[in-house]
């Protein structure tokens, strides 16, 4: 998504950024970038040598009186530092850790000065908007989300990749039309949208169209536009423990509820698959649930339950097959692991015969 | 809404109070005697949020806020003890329990400790998660003091009150997530490292993860009122 707009197009987004700089009146810009994206690197810092042997950036560009330049800073690859407030503090050099709001970085953001931060997706819709109006591009989309959205679809699916669709399209037509559909006669069985933080959706939520809103009101979230695409062959409950594993170990460790919070919770998940969890365990997963996602510091631990609460809501019924009936439908998990306990005291036995 | 005022008036738990602007909810609620139970916040730090134990519900949002960070405005209405927040704030303390090894029985802060007191008040009887038993450190090297990351609740008191007040900025958090651990320097022993010896660290810490060699068994009382009061002395120079 962000990434294929920095490997293609990087002038649309520096282009954007000055815009955006002359309509605020910022002289300097960053991108910050994954360093596990070298290409998106190495054709941001091309386009931006370019655009400033041209006059595109510097000083006084066009023969005004306005400077802007951009400079590119590279990320150690933690997930939470795509969080506005912790994203500045990486560029500052402090640890990436996110702090609350307000002050929104709107008052008081990098280096304590007002700052204007947004998506590269964003920067990169500015000069269309600019050369057709704003008209043009409110036509596009559902009444309340405007304009389009790029979508990586990937998983369980005939044509994966990155496709640009109009908001408000049926995520119907997204995974069956442009997505040619579950191949190998397997049947559809759930889409998760928004990243690892985002909701798994059944069969039945096919028809809503994609928007911001529509999507948090069935449990899911836009989030970075990612589309993974599940079949028959997927247990909804290790999903879940998937997710949250990634979330636990990219949790920043700042606030309580989101570093103590998934690692419970992943606990409990590990429980179940493994065929030793309890009903309490799935009353203790909604109420952690609860917690995490009302008491976090930041989005990461705010949407972190979002694959536990919606498979929860959409696949109950293979939450208690692993608990009642000790089985895993789709035959993903291991049911008959040992206990913890037990697996414990196996690997103490371990360790004493080495 | 008239930003411009410098006097604020809101109410917090149905009383009519009014603040400075500026002033957090948690600042106008403790000079109105209305008590909200904090962890990481102390006196004399700046704060950070992270505890999210003082989070409290503005009527009209639906997001909670922490109270030591957020600022109050005019109109507002706080409630810091409803039903829901209780049971936040006790969930907040059972994972606080559960992370790693909290043994009151033979911790040297018992009976001083703010975790323990707090978990009293909140009403919190009994952990249900599974506890996470973590094979942790201790770090004995130093001459006058010991660190016992088994007590440790990473709220960063330490990190704070050494950077800000002492000025050495000796401790820091390493990691991430549930492995975060605090760290003198570079990771290296507290003994060996550049602390300077103040024991501010040891004072302001919450919990027993810090403590002085020198005192004997579970009596360990700890005084952090000194902050404030040297806040005040250094500005009055």
């Amino acid at each position: 998504m962000d990434r294929s707009v920095l490997e293609s197009d990087p002038q649309r987004v520096i282009e954007g950024m000055a815009i955006a700089a002359y309509a605020v009146g910022a002289s300097k810009g960053f991108v910050y970038v994954r360093a596990e994206y070298p290409l998106a690197v190495a054709r941001l810092t091309a386009c931006l040598r370019d655009a400033r042997r041209r006059g595109l950036l510097g000083n006084n560009i066009g023969n005004t009186p306005f400077n802007f330049d951009v400079e590119i800073r590279l990320g150690a690859g933690a997930f939470v530092c795509g969080e506005e407030t912790a994203l500045i503090a990486s560029i500052e050099g402090r640890r990436g850790t996110p702090r609350p709001r307000p002050p929104y970085p709107a008052v008081s953001g990098l280096y304590g000065k007002p700052t204007l931060i947004n998506n590269v997706e964003t920067f990169a819709n500015i000069a269309p908007i600019i050369r057709k109006g704003g008209r043009w591009f409110a036509s596009i989309g559902s009444e309340r989300s405007k304009g389009t959205k790029v979508f990586a679809i990937t998983g369980k699916i005939t044509n994966t990749g990155l496709v640009e669709v109009p908001m408000g399209i049926k995520l119907r037509e997204i995974i069956e039309v442009i997505g040619g559909g579950v191949p190998g006669g397997h049947k559809f069985k759930a889409v998760q949208t928004g990243g690892p933080s985002g909701g798994c959706l059944p069969a039945e939520m096919l028809d809503i169209g994609v928007s911001y809103d529509a999507l948090v009101k069935v449990g899911s979230i836009m989030g970075s536009g990612g589309m993974i695409v599940m079949d028959d062959t997927s247990c909804m409950v290790n999903v879940a423990r998937f997710f949250i594993e990634f979330c636990m170990t990219e949790s920043c460790g700042k606030c309580i509820p989101c570093r103590a919070g998934t690692a419970q919770m992943h606990t409990l998940l590990t429980r179940i698959c493994e065929g030793h969890g309890t009903m309490d365990d799935l009353e203790l997963l909604v109420e952690l649930s609860d917690t995490i996602k009302n008491t976090s510091l930041c989005g990461l631990g705010q949407t972190a339950p979002n694959p536990v609460l919606s498979t929860l809501k959409y696949f109950r019924s293979e939450y208690i097959d692993h608990i009642v009936h000790k089985r895993c439908p789709a035959g993903v998990c291991n049911i008959h692991a040992p206990e913890p306990e037990a697996r414990a005291h196996q690997n103490a036995g371990q360790e004493v015969v080495a | 809404m008239n930003d411009t005022v410098d006097v604020k008036t809101l109410t917090i738990d149905g009383h009519e109070v009014s603040g400075r602007r500026g002033q957090t909810i948690l600042e106008v609620a403790r000079e109105n005697d209305i008590e909200i139970p904090t962890l990481c916040h102390l006196d004399g730090l700046g704060d950070v949020g992270a505890c999210r134990i003082c989070m409290v519900e503005i009527a009209g949002s639906a997001k909670l806020l922490p109270a030591c960070v957020a600022t109050i405005f005019e109109g507002m209405e706080v409630l810091t003890n409803t039903e829901r927040l209780q049971k936040y704030r006790r969930n907040i303390l059972e994972l606080l329990f559960a992370e790693r090894n909290h043994v009151c029985s033979v911790c040297v802060s018992n009976g001083h400790c703010e975790l323990q007191t707090l978990a009293q008040q909140q009403g919190l009887t009994h952990v249900r998660l599974p506890y996470r038993n973590p094979q942790l450190a201790v770090d004995a090297s130093h001459e006058r003091f010991t660190l016992d990351h088994n007590r440790c609740i990473l709220c960063t008191r330490c990190v704070r009150v050494c950077a800000e007040i002492e000025g050495a900025h000796v401790w820091d958090v390493m990691g991430r997530g549930i492995d975060c651990t605090i760290i003198s320097d570079l990771h290296q022993d507290w003994g060996s490292s550049s602390c300077t010896r103040c024991g501010k660290c040891v004072q302001v810490c919450p919990t027993g993860a810090l403590f002085d060699k020198s005192k004997i068994g579970s009596d360990h009382p700890k005084y952090p009122d000194f902050l404030p009061y040297l806040n005040l002395m250094r500005e009055a120079q």
